[in-house]
């Protein structure tokens, strides 16, 4: 992969500041992709797992206290679920390109007590994320990016008045190979982090919380100009 | 602090969920059955609890009737966030939980046994061995002698039916005790206020009281 991708030509955006290049992102793929061989496209697909969208503390410790204790909190709780994920990218530096991601998780969240798991409700999850990687060596490439969020669902429980989109941050780390075919099998480990709250928590009174996504994915990429 | 804790403290609270917070004492109510002892009464966690509107002779009535069912069901069910219970409208009677109807309507449970009073609205159900390891609600038999679950018999004066928003308010809070509210609120802006009540809707204080309710275990499950 990175074979591919330490063979792109030079192309920076300068030093505009980073509202300027993220503006420029769409600008920097439709020139690429018209003249095809130097973006790398890739699908890739695989699992994602998920710290809680949402926790209630039901009592506090003196209230629990005198209903005789045994109140544990309840969460809800995205099961590990399939992902798919296409994105494309172009070089900006010798070692640094530019990368464009949307993907998209079907999830079934599950509530957790001390009664048990019990299924909540199923959930889209579509996210974009524009990031830069630098390709560490030839094998190996790594970086971080931001993007937006945003989870479907069936308007009851937790999404009954519905959700919000949702900044997110990404890091991720990917190697590769290279096939026969020239396409570049790879596997690809990202973290995901982003704000999380909904009308019906809100109501509740629950402050916004942070969520984590792991995703463990493999792929095939295509493109690119080789050295 | 120093500023290696002041950065834990930091990621610490940036990792946390979305967290509602836990209620306190006033955030509630008393809630368990008034019986010695009090006895918490809930339906399993997760429970889906269907409810059958018995059909009156005069149709308005039966619509009013399912129509209070729908209004009520959903305002308990939009505080279940973490699906800790759901009231659905059963399809026949032979899968019902719950039987709502009107005080003229001859039940279609046999109610010898257990038998509702005559008020505005009331809510029926007879414990078995309540003394014992585990008590159980006793199911009404069927009139019809085929094999049923009904657990609960709501029934509503069919004198009220002459203010239909009176209809909804005296359902909603009925619903109330049917998913185990043992008491009455003695707040007047609460759903479960302990007369006719003035709110057609769940307040602050009867979500959280629901809330606590089915995080607790109970003595008693229908």
């Amino acid at each position: 992969m990175d074979e591919v991708r330490s063979g792109f030509a030079e192309r920076g955006f300068g030093r505009t500041g980073v509202a300027s290049r993220i503006a420029c992102v769409v600008l920097a793929f439709a020139p690429a992709a018209a003249a095809g061989q130097s973006v790398v496209w890739g699908v890739r697909a695989g699992v994602v797992a998920s710290t809680p969208l949402a926790e209630d503390r039901v009592a506090n410790p003196e209230l629990a206290a005198a209903l005789g204790g045994g109140l544990g909190p309840v969460r809800a709780v995205p099961a590990p679920a399939f992902h798919f994920e296409v994105g494309g990218a172009v070089p900006m530096r010798p070692r640094t390109v530019l990368e464009l991601a949307v993907g998209w998780t079907m999830a079934g969240i599950d509530a957790k007590d001390d009664a048990g798991t019990r299924p909540l409700q199923d959930v889209g999850v579509g996210h974009a994320t524009v990031s830069v990687h630098y390709l560490a060596t030839r094998r190996v490439d790594g970086g971080c990016g931001i993007g937006l969020i945003r989870y479907f669902a069936e308007s009851r429980a937790l999404f009954a008045s519905g959700t919000e989109i949702s900044p997110l941050l990404e890091c991720a780390g990917r190697a590769g190979v290279i096939g026969d075919s020239g396409r570049r099998l790879v596997l690809r480990i990202a973290g995901q982090m982003h704000r999380f709250r909904t009308p019906v928590l809100a109501d509740a009174g629950a402050r916004t919380g942070t969520v984590f996504r792991l995703a463990v994915q493999a792929g095939v990429e295509l493109g690119g100009t080789r050295r | 602090m120093n500023g290696r804790a002041l950065l834990l403290l930091v990621a610490a609270a940036a990792c946390d969920p979305p967290t509602i917070p836990g209620r306190d004492a006033t955030d509630v109510y008393e809630f368990t059955l008034p019986s010695q002892p009090p006895a918490v009464l809930r339906w399993p966690s997760g429970a889906r609890v269907r409810v059958w509107v018995e059909p009156s002779a005069v149709e308005a009535r039966t619509a009013l009737l399912e129509g209070a069912f729908r209004d009520g069901a959903a305002a308990w069910n939009a505080l279940a966030v973490f699906a800790e219970y759901g009231l659905v409208h059963a399809r026949e009677l032979r899968e019902a939980d719950v039987v709502l109807m009107w005080s003229d309507v001859l039940p279609p449970v046999d109610t010898r046994d257990c038998r509702p009073s005559i008020t505005q609205a009331v809510t029926t159900f007879c414990v078995d061995d309540f003394a014992g390891a585990a008590p159980r609600l006793r199911p009404f038999p069927l009139s019809s002698s085929e094999t049923g679950n009904v657990k609960m018999l709501v029934t509503v004066l069919a004198s009220a039916a002459a203010d239909p928003q009176a209809v909804h308010r005296l359902v909603a809070h009925e619903l109330g005790h049917v998913l185990g509210i043992g008491r009455h609120s003695p707040e007047r802006d609460d759903l479960m206020y302990r007369t006719d009540p003035l709110v057609a809707r769940p307040s602050a204080r009867d979500a959280a009281t629901v809330q606590l309710l089915y995080h607790l275990r109970p003595r008693i499950v229908p």
